[in-house]
């Protein structure tokens, strides 16, 4: 039985079918139905594929995918946000022809996440790369009669075409210095490698090009524009679906050529160095400018921003663990985290997104002003909000608090322990600006202490998050077993 | 041929008027076309002018013909100091990628010693990277859908 | 232009002017033209070190085969592009990005 070839044909089934249902009329919910059908039924095989450890007997699978527990991590992860997303524009966005069409493009893009996550060979990466990132442009732009909503997609999709030609430049690169495409491929022609720049100059390639995606400081200028500017369901599916799918391919791709490939012969210019550089440069820039927002959904592009350069920091430990042969154990733990930190970053910004949405679909304002006095007005979100936030900023018992720790710990006694200090300090940082929005939910008046309807939809969606939240907070080791497990995978 | 390719690399971007861009661009194509020839390698290369310029580059075209108008010819200058900012950083990629290249000594392989042919080509696709074309396939399908859904007009009150 | 090296230089300087026109330009179509050169030098360095080099025999035409892959997703990326420069059209007869104000920075 092999349940991710299930799981991918059952969603190219739904992706591909979805649109022919556009011609009959009113029967768009077919169309819905049947891609949320398909996302539930790809989640339950996934997770068969985690349990039974996922041995394949399909030809060529071993070559262009491989099952670990990696790949079924972040597989999870995008599925479940896709359906979250695929729920949330159910209920609230308005009918018309192009819904059936609006789906399809969702599960194309979840397809083309899961493909990205078991990733082998460096081809199969890159046609799933552009096959998440094609729909994502569309979907920027789907709001066909609003002008932000082109100018998100415009910048969006030009900005998204350059990360592919930037890969595309350093694939060639690595395929031309080790004559294949299959990551364990170059791997072990690599180990053999004396240092070579052709080699370097496609690994910062690859950082550049993937760092578009994982929105990293100085690749993150589209994000804030690109998050306020599309539908606010998609926002929530770039923020938490296709910026995972940056993370894990840099994984597979940087982080496991960095095993065995140096970036330079001397000790400053290695990949360790160039990322914690980044790491430090991402979390001050967001928190910083997330400070001065006075839109909602821009504050939390931002911290979105912020949060990457927390992940980036367990990359970082890693590289420098694998490459000085030092510290290994805190090398994986980094990696732990860093995993950790993007299933929970998900499930916050998750969380956080969606609440934003709803505020901006029911009171028709998404400036901070209407935060003012929410939670008399829609207490199930406001609530939401006030967890989430507090799990982004690292308040224990809640999720963001154990992979934070992980992280910070990971670093602390080796010679990159900067990092944590830098880290640590934006973390309290950023608590200023979540505590000031909480303020405003609980403390100030609004502008009226009426109830406001909030949809039964996102109070189901915001109590399995919410509870997440705190349910993983209560009992990380499960979820910190198995990131680790993903963490080790990588080591070849 | 080089030097046909960079000039009209060049040109699609400096032309005043974006048409010629566009034609420039195909020719910028059209030189990388040739150089596949050169390298022995036929069938990529007519690949590229049969997909390449006879699709990517007539579908660019008609774009810009379609969108230009009176406003469309009015391009903002850009300011002198982001010109000499863009030719600083393309002129330090081409550096940085030329050392690499000298230093990697790919000058001592001085003859094409490949002799693949469209056949083994076929064979590759249609065996061991069988599931990238269909992976591929699904790709093109998403476009078609995603262009569709967005270039199609909308009845008023449909949307 | 007989040895590898010239090649993959000739390559790198058209991934150059892809990467100054992308600086430089802010015009959505330019931006456009600029990332297909930078697809296509990253074309010829795949045939480039397909034909030269000894090692890429043992999966004969593979960098060649990529390239075919390369080309047709690069096909798909335009037609979305350039309906998404459509709607913008539509919208305001205007395609300059730096004219797309509504979004701030």
């Amino acid at each position: 039985m092999d349940y991710i070839l299930a799981a991918v044909v059952v969603l190219g089934a739904a992706a591909l079918g979805a649109p022919v249902l556009q011609t009959a009329e009113r029967r768009f919910r077919i169309g819905a139905y049947a891609s949320m059908a398909a996302l539930a039924l790809a989640i339950v095989m996934v997770a068969a594929n985690t349990v039974n450890g996922g041995i394949s007997t399909v030809p060529y699978f071993g070559n262009l995918l491989v099952s670990d527990p990696l790949g079924d991590i972040f597989a999870l992860v995008v599925l479940s946000v896709t359906l979250a997303v695929a729920v949330a524009s159910f209920y609230s966005s308005p009918n018309g022809p192009n819904i059936p069409s609006y789906y399809s493009l969702l599960v194309f893009s979840a397809l083309g996440m899961v493909l990205l996550s078991y990733s082998a060979d460096l081809l199969m990466l890159f046609v799933a790369w552009e096959l998440m990132s094609l729909p994502t442009y569309v979907l920027a732009g789907f709001d066909k009669k609003r002008v932000q909503s082109n100018e998100a997609a415009a910048k969006y999709a030009i900005l998204g075409a350059l990360s592919s030609a930037i890969i595309l430049y350093a694939i060639s690169l690595t395929y031309g210095v080790t004559g294949t495409t299959q990551i364990s491929g170059v791997v072990a022609r690599l180990a053999l490698e004396p240092f070579n720049p052709l080699v370097s100059v496609a690994i910062l390639l690859f950082v550049v090009g993937f760092g578009f995606k994982m929105s990293i400081v100085p690749f993150h200028m589209w994000v804030p524009d690109a998050y306020e500017g599309s539908p606010p369901a998609i926002a929530t599916l770039f923020a938490t679906a296709t910026k995972k799918a940056g993370f894990v391919a840099a994984i597979r791709v940087v982080l496991v050529i960095a095993t065995v490939y140096a970036l330079a012969p001397n000790s400053v210019f290695t990949l360790a160095n160039v990322l914690a550089v980044l790491a430090v440069i991402t979390m001050t820039l967001g928190n910083v400018a997330a400070l001065t927002q006075k839109s909602m959904t821009r504050l939390l592009a931002y911290s979105s921003i912020a949060q990457a350069g927390y992940i980036l920091v367990g990359f970082s430990i890693f590289a420098y663990s694998q490459q000085t042969g030092a510290f290994a154990y805190n090398g994986l733990l980094g990696l732990t985290g860093s995993i950790f930190h993007v299933v929970n970053h998900a499930i916050m910004k998750g969380a956080a997104f969606l609440a934003a949405m709803v505020v901006l679909t029911q009171l028709k304002r998404g400036d901070l002003g209407a935060y003012n006095g929410l939670a008399k007005r829609m207490p199930i979100t406001a609530f939401t909000l006030a967890v989430s936030f507090l799990a982004l900023a690292g308040v224990p018992p809640l999720n963001g608090f154990w992979s934070k720790l992980l992280l910070f710990v990971s670093v602390i006694n080796t010679p990159l322990a900067w990092v944590a200090v830098a880290a640590i300090l934006n973390s309290a940082f950023s608590l200023g600006y979540y505590f000031w929005v909480i303020k405003r939910m609980y403390l100030d008046p609004g502008e009226s202490t009426e109830r406001v309807k909030e949809p039964l939809w996102s109070v189901v969606l915001f109590a399995v998050l919410v509870g997440l939240m705190i349910g993983i907070g209560l009992f990380p080791q499960q979820f910190i077993s198995l990131a680790s497990s993903a963490a080790s995978s990588v080591i070849p | 041929m080089a030097v046909v390719t960079l000039a009209s690399a060049i040109f699609s971007l400096e032309a005043k008027e974006i048409v010629y861009g566009a034609i420039g661009l195909a020719g910028s194509l059209f030189g990388v076309a040739a150089l596949f020839f050169l390298l022995d390698a036929p069938y990529v290369a007519v690949f590229q002018i049969a997909v390449y310029i006879g699709a990517v580059a007539v579908l660019i075209l008609f774009t810009v013909m379609l969108v230009r108008q009176e406003r469309w010819a009015k391009e903002v200058k850009p300011a002198s100091g982001t010109t000499v900012a863009g030719a600083i950083t393309g002129v330090a990629v081409v550096v940085a990628l030329a050392f690499a290249v000298v230093d990697a000594n790919l000058s001592r392989f001085d003859s094409v010693s490949n002799t693949a042919t469209f056949v083994d080509i076929g064979k590759l696709i249609s065996t061991g990277y069988a599931p990238v074309l269909e992976v591929l396939a699904l790709v093109l399908a998403a476009s078609i859908v995603g262009a569709l859904a967005l270039s199609k007009v909308d009845r008023e009150g449909s949307g | 232009m007989n040895n590898l090296a010239d090649f993959v230089i000739l390559s790198a300087m058209l991934f150059g002017i892809g990467v100054y026109g992308l600086v430089t330009k802010r015009n959505a179509l330019r931006l456009l033209f600029a990332v297909e050169l930078m697809i296509n030098a990253a074309n010829l360095n795949f045939v480039a070190f397909n034909q030269y080099l000894p090692y890429a025999q043992q999966a004969n035409a593979f960098g060649q085969t990529f390239v075919l892959f390369s080309i047709a997703l690069a096909a798909a990326e335009a037609a979305v592009l350039l309906s998404i420069v459509i709607v913008a059209y539509r919208l305001h007869n205007d395609i300059d990005v730096s004219e797309m104000r509504t979004l701030e920075g």
